[in-house]
This record gives C-alpha cells, sequence and structure tokens, in this order.
C-alpha cells in the first residue's frame, strides 16, 4: 500500500517532467528535464531494492546518478562553448 | 516502517510534486531552473533519509547514505551548470525590465 502511494507521486511527477523534456523550446529545456528525470528514476530503483526485496537496486541507482551527473554537466558545458 | 521514516518520505513526494508541477507550468528556464534545483535535491535527500530511518540495519544501507550525500553535492552543480550555460547562451528572461538584460 505504502509502495504503491509513493511510486503513483513519483509517477505523476515523472509525467509532468517528461512533458517539458519532450516539449521544451530549446536544449537547455530538455537538459534541465533530463535532469530531474533522473532523480525521479534514481528514486524508483531505491524503492524497488528497499520494498522489493533486491537489494542490488540500491547500487544500480548510484551507478545511474553518478553516470547521469557527468553526462548532464559535459553536455551543459559543450552547449555554452557552441555558442 | 516507523512513523518518521514515513514522515519524511511523504514529506519528500510533496516537494517533489510541487517542483514537477512548476517545471511543467514556469514560463521562463531560469525559473524552472528554480523550481528545479530547490525541489529536485530536498525531494531526494528527504526521501533516501526516510528510507535510512526505517526499522533494521542492513548492508545496503551504506550505499544509501552514499547516495544522500552525492546529491547533496551534485544537485547545486548541475543546476550551476545549466544555469551558466544559459546565461552565456544569451538567453533573455520573459518579461525583463530595464537594468535586467543579458549582456
Amino acid at each position: 500500500m505504502i509502495r504503491i502511494s509513493i511510486d503513483a507521486i513519483v509517477g505523476i511527477s515523472l509525467a509532468l517532467t517528461l512533458f517539458r523534456l519532450f516539449h521544451g523550446p530549446s536544449v537547455l529545456d530538455r537538459l534541465l528535464g533530463y535532469s530531474s528525470v533522473t532523480g525521479k528514476i534514481v528514486i524508483l530503483l531505491a524503492v524497488e531494492g528497499i520494498m522489493g526485496g533486491r537489494p542490488v537496486f540500491i547500487n544500480l541507482a548510484l551507478i545511474y546518478g553518478v553516470l547521469s551527473f557527468l553526462g548532464i554537466v559535459i553536455i551543459a558545458r559543450y552547449i555554452e562553448r557552441e555558442v | 516502517m516507523n512513523i518518521f521514516s514515513l514522515i519524511l518520505i511523504y514529506l519528500g513526494l510533496v516537494a517533489m510534486l510541487i517542483g514537477s508541477v512548476g517545471i511543467a507550468r514556469l514560463p521562463d528556464i531560469y525559473s524552472r531552473l528554480q523550481a528545479s534545483g530547490a525541489s529536485d535535491t530536498v525531494g531526494v535527500i528527504l526521501i533516501l533519509l526516510g528510507f535510512l530511518l526505517r526499522n533494521g540495519f542492513r548492508f545496503s544501507d551504506s550505499f544509501l547514505g552514499l547516495l544522500v550525500l552525492f546529491f547533496f553535492v551534485t544537485g547545486p552543480i548541475v543546476t550551476h551548470s545549466i544555469a551558466k550555460s544559459a546565461f552565456l547562451s544569451k538567453i533573455e528572461p520573459s518579461g525583463s525590465r530595464d537594468g535586467d538584460e543579458v549582456e
């Protein structure tokens, strides 16, 4: 019951953020939407790892957070030098 | 799940939901960055702290604490790098007044 409510609220925020990711006018809006989507996916992975009884997913959340951070910072600096 | 962890988890969920409404609705990339940078860091950290405070300690909780420290450091870095990139790309804020122009 607790897990269903957590997943539902994170899913609603994920839908609102995916709208910005697909619809955003500039590239930086899409990058902002991507950085927010990865935060929600980290939460979903941690919920699966703790309440689903599979603790490997917490390590997956850690690796996913590190890689998405590197990608976002590098893409932001590339766009800044592009203009 | 005791009561403190449930309180922290639902506070984080409320912060995350409000921030997502802000990301979808606000008119400008700088205001969207403000909504995203405040709410994502606070939401993720509160939900993971709520998971840390549940009953009993397991080995995987150490990775959870590492994730909390990581998001505490990298959330402001991401927001700052996107805002710097938007400023250097000369994106105008919507409804800018005199004296507020991007150079």
